[in-house]
């Protein structure tokens, strides 16, 4: 007994002793005149597009003397939660990444973000103002967006594709359909899903399809109370989901395997199909044996829809945020560094890592085709995103309902009643 | 010597086929629990070596090649050498701290009779009830209150605070269970109250004090959700945090992932094998014997 | 010098005070300072912090924005919850499949590990490797043993013919719950066996002996002699394994995220998507009040009936 807790004892001590001289670490870095701004990002995968931001921040530091930005990357997964709870402690960072629309209006109204209109104008012929508008709010920009995300895409294989019969990807929704009886019935899985984390079947596929059938200015009229959730066109459109289910378009364990499992099991071949958004670009063109089998192509459109079958749904991707408590020699210096990283030059390298970007930038042959063909399907218009448009509650609702019609457990029109209840609800 | 082996036999009322039958089955018993428990442990360890292009293809077999770089990335990117030593600290010295402080309020709520005793042992039975997770936000308030957040010393205290429940609880139960004359030949020595409990009670406790020392160190070794909300510092965090930065939002770095958690998972173990003799150790010299 | 008689002996020490009055004030001071430090940590950085969330649980807040008071309007809210309800009819089904699984077979196995056996100590290390293990591998490994495709599961249950029986066990709402309590149940079972076999060594060896002489079977001295003298550490397990099931969190969040449709949701699963996602701290502090005080009454009940039957 004593011998064990004597060495206990001494390891104690030892970290003790080591603790504290990690502590005296940092008493060193405080110098004069310097204004350090702490960031908050989810850049922890080794991402291109998270070399780049690191790239050029690192650059900034260098080349400014007088600013030092710090760099503080959490999980993305884990990423809400802290800083809500900072956000409730009243102790945010000084800058923080962001989403758009409803994600970041909470911050918003409690008025945590500072509003950065002093020089949005250094954007103004960079960005177009539809893009710019994803991050603000009663008038106010609040952020500048690094790339689009554009969340409805579908990555096909070609070889597979045309051994059911198509030469040519469907363009109609019928066709699609025909295209997935096709694949059936030679026993290929025709469409890689992984709805685990709830969020694929309304961001990737009901962002899209609802819009073609109920155009965009449905979302904001019934948030405003113009409209309501139950419209004949936003039922057909959630029954799409249920459709598609019950045509066995997708895996069996969509329900059990994440998007990056499924994307994976479209890189090995299982799948002749998958849908996602413009953030599995990257991984696919790396991943895959041969990219010149994989297509892409938009979503296709819907007979009767009252929206236009062209536009696709994206939004504002990775923002960064200011946070409204700095003094002003801190602002300034905020301002500096967001002129200095949303610059053409970021853009530019951002296209090379095939990330689509919201700045209009010269793309020459060393870009993949399907990056060229995914980022022109942006010039045709984007629609509203669903969870970055909706309330989290009702994001909430969405999500578990699209996952109950795939297991057969409720109807379009019973989900379309639970968001209408919840939104009145919520008035 | 026959017949008392005939004898011991007729007792025993079994044959030596029945024993060995007996025997057998057990053992199967036992394996077939030991493989079951094994299998997740084998499947990291040889998931660790495969690159991440092969795991996404093959996620059961053995790797096609054994790839080193899995632990190589690991230590590097999520710079597991400061981790680990930000980890051995605080689970060592919280666990010392909460099983000191735990044991000797489980001495005095276990063999003294006072007014309080009831309300106070359950009081800190409350704890065992508390949701961790309605804690978080004010534990952070509380914490920047007190100034104690992204400190060396910050994790110490809610790793205390939530685990000195179990540890009282289990101690006082055993310390309750030891025969009432324990004490007495060290009182007639004059020995002082605290005398008692340190050269007495607490090697008597053995086998319970390993079991909560085990326990602390292994909740604390593994706690996420105040080591992510309390600390920022990345020279202060965790090994479950470091180990959190594989899985991102859309790719996840198995290779690497499976690496580090097998690199985090030595610590508890040796430290399991180390307290283990102590748990089976019964009870020492000094006890009164039946 | 030894005293020939006995000293009055009750076992509390407490005539320890009937030496001298100085004794008296000593032991009070020796209670105080003994259990000061534990209650001095344990009220400041957890008692503190849960009535904190219980003054929380009368507010409307969403983190962002100042508090407004809602009185009772968040429990009212509450008990109207059909998905609330739903969390906590799970949270029951862990509740009861964890003390009927990990109890007895963790009371089982120690008793089997308690003899003297070639191997034990290493089954016993492998008992309780699970419980260090980190969720995020407990929770991919079963998960692929789930799979419904290619899960180890279902190719055992093709391999020997049984076809019908695979299920899509994770995604499937009437099979994911049982799925992840076989887990959960796997996962802590080697913490109650470390329990058990602490306490099953402190049984004396005479005691044991003494039965095996007067001819009893293994199966009678482990129900009449054993049993009872460790029913005590029985109860200890059965109140952790109950207020653990209640307030279960991280296995089931990895693995399914309370999915699919809510049908693996518990009650502290409910409660963190309330806090965190939804914005309503209010609420979800309302939730974590419900849980307290619900474990409170459950452990009430169940240590009643345990504790009659042990007398």
């Amino acid at each position: 007994m004593k011998k064990i807790s004597f060495i206990l004892f001494g390891i104690l001590m030892m970290s003790v002793l080591a603790a504290c001289s990690s502590g005296d670490d940092k008493e060193a870095s405080g110098d004069g005149e310097v204004v350090e701004l702490k960031l908050w990002t989810d850049w922890t995968e080794d991402r291109p597009e998270n070399t780049v931001y690191k790239d050029i921040i690192a650059k900034f530091n260098e080349e400014h003397e007088d600013i030092n930005i710090i760099i503080e990357s959490i999980p993305h997964d884990d990423y809400e939660v802290k800083l809500r709870t900072q956000a409730a402690g009243k102790q945010l960072p000084d800058l923080m990444r962001v989403w758009p629309g409803t994600r970041v209006a909470p911050l918003v109204e409690g008025g945590a973000l500072l509003p950065l209109n002093s020089i949005i104008d250094n954007w103004k012929d960079v960005i177009p103002d539809a893009i710019l508008q994803d991050y603000a709010v009663d008038g106010n920009y609040y952020a500048i967006p690094s790339n689009i995300s554009e969340t409805s895409l579908i990555f096909y294989n070609k070889e597979l594709v045309k051994q059911a019969g198509y030469a040519t990807f469907p363009t109609t929704y019928e066709e699609l359909k025909g295209l997935i009886e096709a694949l059936n019935d030679s026993g290929i899985t025709p469409i890689a899903l992984g709805n685990k984390a709830l969020w694929p079947l309304q961001s990737v596929y009901i962002s899209t399809i609802a819009d073609r059938f109920t155009g965009s200015e449905f979302l904001e009229n019934v948030l405003n109370g113009d409209g309501t959730f139950v419209n004949d066109q936003f039922i057909s459109a959630l029954s799409v989901v249920g459709e598609l289910n019950k045509l066995g378009a997708f895996n069996e364990d969509m329900n059990t395997i994440d998007e990056a499992q499924s994307r994976n099991e479209f890189i090995k071949g299982s799948a002749a199909m998958h849908f996602a958004g413009s953030w599995a670009i990257g991984p696919i063109l790396d991943s895959v044996e041969n990219v010149d089998n994989i297509g892409v192509s938009a979503f296709p459109s819907f007979e009767g829809g009252e929206g236009d079958q062209e536009k696709i749904a994206g939004v504002a991707g990775g923002g960064i945020a200011v946070n409204s408590n700095l003094s002003e020699k801190e602002q300034e210096a905020a301002f500096e560094f967001l002129k200095y990283f949303y610059s053409e030059e970021m853009y530019q390298q951002l296209v090379k890592a095939n990330i689509v970007v919201p700045a209009i930038v010269e793309m020459d042959d060393s870009i993949p085709q399907i990056f060229k063909d995914a980022n022109s399907f942006a010039q045709n218009g984007l629609s509203p995103v669903y969870d970055a448009t909706l309330t989290p509650e009702l994001t909430d609702i969405i999500n578990n309902g699209l996952q109950s019609i795939t297991i057969g457990e409720k109807t379009p029109e019973e989900l379309a009643e639970e968001m209408q209840k919840e939104l009145e609800a919520s008035r | 010597m026959d017949t008392i082996a005939r004898i011991n036999q007729e007792i025993n009322g079994t044959t030596s086929t029945k024993k060995r039958m007996k025997k057998t089955l057990i053992y199967m018993i036992l394996i077939l629990f030991a493989i079951v428990n094994v299998y997740p442990i084998v499947w990291m360890a040889i998931n660790s070596f495969k690159s991440e292009e092969e795991f996404a293809v093959n996620q059961f077999g053995f790797p096609k090649e054994f790839v080193f770089q899995n632990y190589v990335d690991a230590w590097h990117t999520a710079n597991l050498g400061v981790l680990f030593k930000n980890s051995i600290f605080v689970c060592i010295t919280a666990t010392i701290l909460t099983v000191l402080i735990g044991a000797l309020a489980s001495y005095f709520l276990a063999r003294f009779t006072f007014k309080m005793n009831k309300f106070l042992y359950t009081f800190f039975i409350f704890g065992l009830l508390i949701p961790i997770h309605a804690t978080l936000v004010p534990m952070f308030i509380l914490m920047r209150n007190l100034g104690l957040l992204d400190t060396p010393i910050t994790l110490l205290f809610p790793y205390m605070a939530f685990h000195l429940p179990i540890t009282i609880f289990i101690l006082t139960s055993f310390i309750k269970a030891f025969p009432k004359d324990i004490e007495e030949s060290a009182i007639m020595d004059g020995a002082g109250i605290f005398r008692i409990f340190w050269s007495i009670i607490l090697p008597m406790s053995r086998p319970a004090l390993a079991t909560v020392v085990i326990l602390n160190f292994i909740y604390n070794w593994n706690e996420f959700s105040f080591a992510l909300v309390l600390i920022n510092d990345p020279t202060l965090q965790t090994l479950p945090l470091g180990l959190a930065n594989f899985a991102g939002q859309f790719t996840t770095n198995y290779g690497a992932q499976m690496a580090g958690l097998t690199m985090s998972l030595i610590p508890i173990i040796i430290f399991y094998l180390f307290l283990e003799k102590e748990i089976v150790n019964g009870m020492t010299s000094g006890a009164v014997k039946g | 010098m030894v005293h020939h008689d006995r000293l009055p002996n009750d076992g509390n020490l407490s005539w320890i005070g009937g030496k001298t009055v100085h004794l008296v004030k000593r032991r009070k001071i020796a209670i105080i300072l003994g259990i000061l430090p534990a209650l001095l940590v344990y009220v400041v950085f957890a008692i503190y912090p849960i009535i904190q969330s219980f003054y929380y649980s009368l507010m409307d807040w969403d983190g962002f924005s100042e508090m407004t008071f809602v009185g009772m309007d968040n429990f009212s809210k509450l008990f109207q919850d059909p998905l609330f309800w739903n969390s906590v009819k799970n949270n029951l089904f862990v509740v009861i499949a964890s003390v009927l699984g990990q109890v007895p077979i963790a009371l089982f196995i120690a008793l089997l590990l308690n003899r003297k056996l070639k191997g034990v100590k290493i089954f016993r290390t492998i008992g309780f490797l699970p419980v260090v293990l980190s969720t995020v591998v407990i929770s991919l490994t079963w998960s692929l043993i789930y799979n419904s495709k290619y899960g180890m599961l279902n190719e055992f249950l093709r391999a020997i013919g049984l076809d019908s029986l695979a299920q899509n066990w994770l995604g499937d709402t009437k099979w994911a719950m049982m799925a992840v309590l076989v887990t959960v149940i796997w996962q802590f079972i080697g913490l109650y066996l470390i329990i058990f076999l602490a306490a099953l060594q402190n049984i004396p060896v005479e005691i044991v002996e003494a039965a095996k002489i007067d001819g009893a079977s293994e199966w009678t001295t482990t129900w009449k002699i054993t049993l009872p003298m460790i029913w005590d550490t029985v109860i200890v397990a059965v109140i952790l394994c109950i207020s653990g099931s209640l307030k279960t969190f991280d296995l089931i969040y990895v693995m399914t995220h309370g999915g699919p449709a809510h049908s693996t949701d518990v009650m502290a699963l409910y409660m963190f998507n309330e806090t965190f996602n939804n914005l309503q701290y209010g609420y979800g502090s309302a939730v974590s009040v419900f849980i307290f005080f619900f474990s409170l009454i459950l452990i009430f009940i169940i240590t009643k009936l345990l504790g009659k039957k042990m007398i």
